[in-house]
C-alpha cells in the first residue's frame, strides 16, 4: 500500500545503517583477531628458538625455520592496524590509541622489529648456539620497545 | 595471678615467617622494576622455604604441625562464635599456637604462595625476555596463561595478606593479645590457669637437613 512506502523506506535505511555498522564492527574484529594471531605466532616461534637452545641439544634447522618465520611475520605488523581498529571499537584489544595518534613512531618501531628479526634470522642461520642466545636480547628488546609504548600493560 | 612466658613458636617457624615477608617484598619490587634475575632468585628461595615449611608441618615442633592446628569445622565455628566473648583476653585460650581460624588461614596463605611460585616457574613474558625455568616444558599459550595468572593471583594473595594483618591488629587492639611479639621472640605470655602451654620442639639439625634438601631440590629443578 502506498501509504506504507515512507515507513518501509525508513525501516530499510535504518536496517542498512545498522548492518553496515555491524559489518564494520565485524571487519574490525577480524582485523584485530588476525593481528593478534600474528603476534602469537611470532611469540610462539620465538619461544621455539629459546626452547631449543635451552634443551642442550638444539635442532638448528628448527631454530632457523622459526627465526625465518619471525622475520616474515614481523612484516605483517605495520599493516595490521588500519584506522578504526583500536580500543574505540569495543573489541578486546591491547592496542593503545597512541598507535594511531603517533603513527610515525609506531611504524618506526614496527620497522625496527623487521630489522632486528632479519638480523636474528641471519644469526640463526649461523648454527652457533651461544651467538643465537646472545641475539635473543636484541630481538626481545625490539619487541619490548614497541610494547612499552603501544601495548596495554594491565599490571 | 602471675604472668610468665612460655615458648610457642620454634626458630624455624619464626625464621620462615619473616623470611617470607622479606622475600615477598623483594619478589614484588623486582618484578615491578624489571630486575628479573633477582625476581627469579627470590622465587627459588621462596619455593625452597615453602617445601621446607610443608615438610616441617609434618615432622616439626608441635605448634608447627598441620595436625596440631588444622581443626574440624565445628572447632572453627565455636572459636569464631566465642571470639569476642573473651574480650579483652579475660579467659585464657584453649589452644597453644595457631587458633582454629588462624590455622586454616595459614593453609590458605601457604597454598596461595605455592601456587604463585609454581605459576612463575612456567611463565613467559610477551617480549621473550623473561621466562621461568620450566617454561620450556609447556606451550606458548600455557606459558602466557601462567604469566597472566601469576599476575592476577598476586592480587588474591595480597587480599589474604591484608586479612592476616587486619586479624593480627584486631587481636592486638580489640583482644589486647599481641601476636607479633611471639612470632619474633617465640614466647607467649601465659596465665597460671592456662591449660596446654607446651611446645614440643623438634631438633634444629632436622630443620637444617630439610632446608638443605629443599634447596638442593630447587637447585636441581631450575638448572
Amino acid at each position: 500500500m502506498s501509504s506504507n512506502k515512507p515507513l518501509f523506506a525508513a525501516a530499510l535505511s535504518f536496517a542498512l545503517t545498522f548492518s553496515t555498522a555491524a559489518m564494520a564492527d565485524d571487519q574490525a574484529e577480524m582485523a584485530i583477531e588476525k593481528r593478534q594471531e600474528n603476534f602469537e605466532n611470532i611469540g610462539g616461534s620465538f619461544k621455539t628458538v629459546r626452547d631449543e637452545l635451552r634443551s642442550g641439544d638444539a635442532d638448528m634447522a628448527k631454530i632457523k625455520a622459526a627465526a625465518d618465520t619471525i622475520a616474515s611475520l614481523a612484516r605483517n605488523i605495520k599493516g595490521g592496524f588500519p584506522a578504526g581498529t583500536g580500543p574505540e571499537t569495543g573489541v578486546e584489544t591491547e592496542a593503545l590509541p597512541a598507535i594511531w595518534q603517533d603513527k610515525t613512531t609506531f611504524e618506526g618501531a614496527a620497522d625496527k622489529l623487521v630489522t632486528e628479526a632479519d638480523k636474528f634470522a641471519e644469526l640463526a642461520a649461523s648454527g652457533d648456539a651461544s651467538k643465537i642466545m646472545g641475539g635473543v636480547r636484541g630481538l626481545g628488546g625490539a619487541c619490548k620497545n614497541c610494547h612499552d609504548q603501544f601495548r596495554l600493560d594491565d599490571d | 595471678m602471675t604472668e610468665q612466658t612460655r615458648p610457642v613458636w620454634d626458630i624455624p617457624v619464626r625464621l620462615f615467617h619473616w623470611a617470607l615477608v622479606i622475600l615477598l617484598a623483594v619478589s614484588w619490587w623486582t618484578a615491578e622494576n624489571g630486575q628479573m634475575e633477582w625476581h627469579y632468585r627470590a622465587g627459588y628461595t621462596l619455593l625452597a622455604l615453602l617445601i621446607f615449611r610443608i615438610l616441617w608441618g609434618f615432622v616439626g615442633s608441635s605448634t608447627a604441625r598441620f595436625a596440631g592446628f588444622l581443626r574440624d569445622p565445628r572447632a572453627v565455628f565455636n572459636y569464631c562464635r566465642n571470639l569476642f566473648r573473651n574480650t579483652p583476653n579475660n579467659t585464657p585460650p584453649r589452644h597453644w599456637g595457631h587458633n582454629p581460624l588462624g590455622g586454616w588461614s595459614v593453609l590458605v596463605l601457604l597454598a596461595l604462595l605455592l601456587a604463585q611460585v609454581l605459576l612463575g616457574l612456567f611463565a613467559e613474558d610477551v617480549d621473550g625476555l623473561a621466562w621461568g625455568p620450566l617454561s620450556n616444558l609447556v606451550s606458548f599459550e600455557t606459558a602466557r596463561w601462567a604469566a597472566e595468572t601469576h599476575e592476577s593471583l598476586f592480587n588474591l594473595l595480597l587480599l589474604f595478606i591484608a586479612l592476616h594483618i587486619i586479624a593480627v591488629l584486631g587481636y592486638l587492639i580489640v583482644k589486647k593479645d599481641n601476636l607479633v611479639g611471639p612470632m619474633i621472640t617465640g614466647k607467649r605470655r601465659v596465665r597460671e590457669a592456662q591449660p596446654e602451654t607446651s611446645l614440643i620442639p623438634a631438633p634444629l639439625w632436622l630443620a637444617g637437613l630439610i632446608i638443605i634438601a629443599a634447596a638442593g631440590f630447587v637447585g636441581w629443578l631450575v638448572s
